[in-house]
């Protein structure tokens, strides 16, 4: 099992499965309805700067984040299944 | 035959559409009731949703658009209105609508509709995308796993409303039995929707994908992405302040033409100075110089921005941007006025 990392540290094609987003943001509820619920598989598909705008697949729609929502979501690297 | 029309009172049903936000409710909705809709206001609330009327052969549809939301969970007065919309009796049917090129984000909300409606109708809109995109998507089997009518549409096409009025008209959902009180936690529900999903989606064109990363790696690159941004705005703006000069030269010149026509026209009538000032000095001339002016930019800058907003250029570019806009507090959407 590979350690809880954040989504800002994913780097493009890396696929994960979130855990948990930290209550600090006050986006959560948002990020909830934009489908950011624990369990849900996302692979990381641009980054911009190394992370500071980054946009993921998320049950197949892209959406963008910025390194301050990205930095308090949680997530856990998904080795590549063939 | 007129009078057995006029003495038969037609059944009336009642129907809502609910659904996530962009999957075509309204077009949907438009599409099945053209212009017989009213703006309706839900009462204490500031949401509103329209109602529109429509028939299918005796029976009388009045339908009613929910606000799009992406959960019942309460949360925001959208939320709270579709959720007491369907928790209240006054709907005979639920027409939860989908979107086919992502079933599996649409269907969270379908089953916490389920588990609050007793009758539902899942309604698979934007069918004719999925095709493009090589998604298959098998409508007997979801329609065996759900439990609930299933009906694919594609509404900006027309395809399939009759299919799906006939439904809501007929409302013989087999989805009446029990009415589940309990509600589970979000998580539950789209945990379900990603199995279905799974179950009853085959993508044909994986290659579709990648083409499409391989374009949004090249539109939103360091280099590749500005150099790309600078020459389409440069195109852009060019096209519409100097292309836009030989329509508005055009148009300046038919204006003056028509200014002596009507000069004339007023001496012959016998116009008072005044009168001529104001009319054809004031009125004319300044709305033929706005017109000549302004018109031409804005008929070609419009739709070309349209078009580029139709391709989903406008959020690479706001990927691309908001790093700078961050810096003065703004964000990467208000590059371009989205």
């Amino acid at each position: 099992m590979s350690s809880v990392i954040t989504l800002d540290q994913l780097k493009p094609g890396e696929e994960a499965i979130l855990t948990g987003i930290s209550d600090t943001v006050s986006t959560a509820r948002r990020l909830k309805e934009l489908g950011f619920l624990p369990g849900t598989p996302l692979t990381c598909v641009l980054i911009k700067k190394r992370g500071e705008t980054s946009a993921f697949d998320l049950r197949g729609t892209m959406i963008a984040l910025r390194r301050e929502d990205s930095s308090r979501l949680f997530a856990r690297r998904n080795e590549r299944r063939s | 035959m007129a009078d057995q029309v006029s003495t038969s009172t037609p059944k009336l049903c009642r129907a809502a559409l609910a659904g996530n936000p962009n999957v075509g409710k309204s077009t949907l909705f438009n599409a099945l009731t053209g212009l017989h809709q009213h703006v309706g206001n839900w009462t204490g609330k500031t949401v509103s949703c329209a109602v529109g009327l429509c028939r299918y052969e005796d029976t009388v549809l009045e339908l009613t658009d929910l606000p799009g939301t992406y959960s019942l969970q309460s949360d925001s007065p959208e939320e709270e209105v579709a959720r007491e919309a369907i928790l209240s009796s006054s709907f005979h049917v639920i027409v939860a609508v989908c979107d086919a090129t992502s079933l599996e984000r649409s269907l969270g909300l379908v089953f916490q509709i389920m588990a609050l409606a007793p009758r539902v109708i899942l309604c698979v809109n934007l069918c004719d995308e999925a095709r493009k995109k090589g998604i298959v998507i098998d409508f007997p089997e979801l329609e065996k796993l759900l439990g609930i009518p299933v009906i694919p549409v594609s509404a900006a096409r027309q395809e399939g409303l009759t299919g799906l009025l006939s439904c809501i008209a007929s409302c013989k959902s087999s989805c009446g039995k029990s009415l589940q009180t309990c509600e589970a936690p979000p998580e539950h529900y789209l945990k379900k929707a990603s199995e279905v999903s799974r179950r009853v989606t085959v993508y044909h064109c994986p290659e579709y994908r990648k083409r499409d990363l391989r374009i949004d790696r090249a539109a939103t690159g360091p280099v590749t992405g500005t150099l790309l941004m600078l020459i389409l705005l440069f195109f852009l703006f060019w096209l519409s302040i100097s292309g836009a000069n030989y329509p508005s030269q055009l148009l300046s010149s038919a204006s003056s033409w028509l200014e002596t026509k009507l000069l004339a026209l007023a001496s012959l009538a016998g116009m008072p100075d005044w009168l001529e000032g104001i009319l054809i000095f004031g009125v004319y001339k300044v709305s033929a110089w706005v017109i000549s002016v302004m018109l031409p930019p804005m008929a070609i800058f419009f739709p070309l921005f349209t078009l580029l907003e139709d391709f989903g250029y406008l959020p690479r570019v706001a990927f691309n941007l908001d790093h700078h806009f961050k810096k003065c507090s703004a964000c990467g959407k208000q590059a371009l006025c989205m």
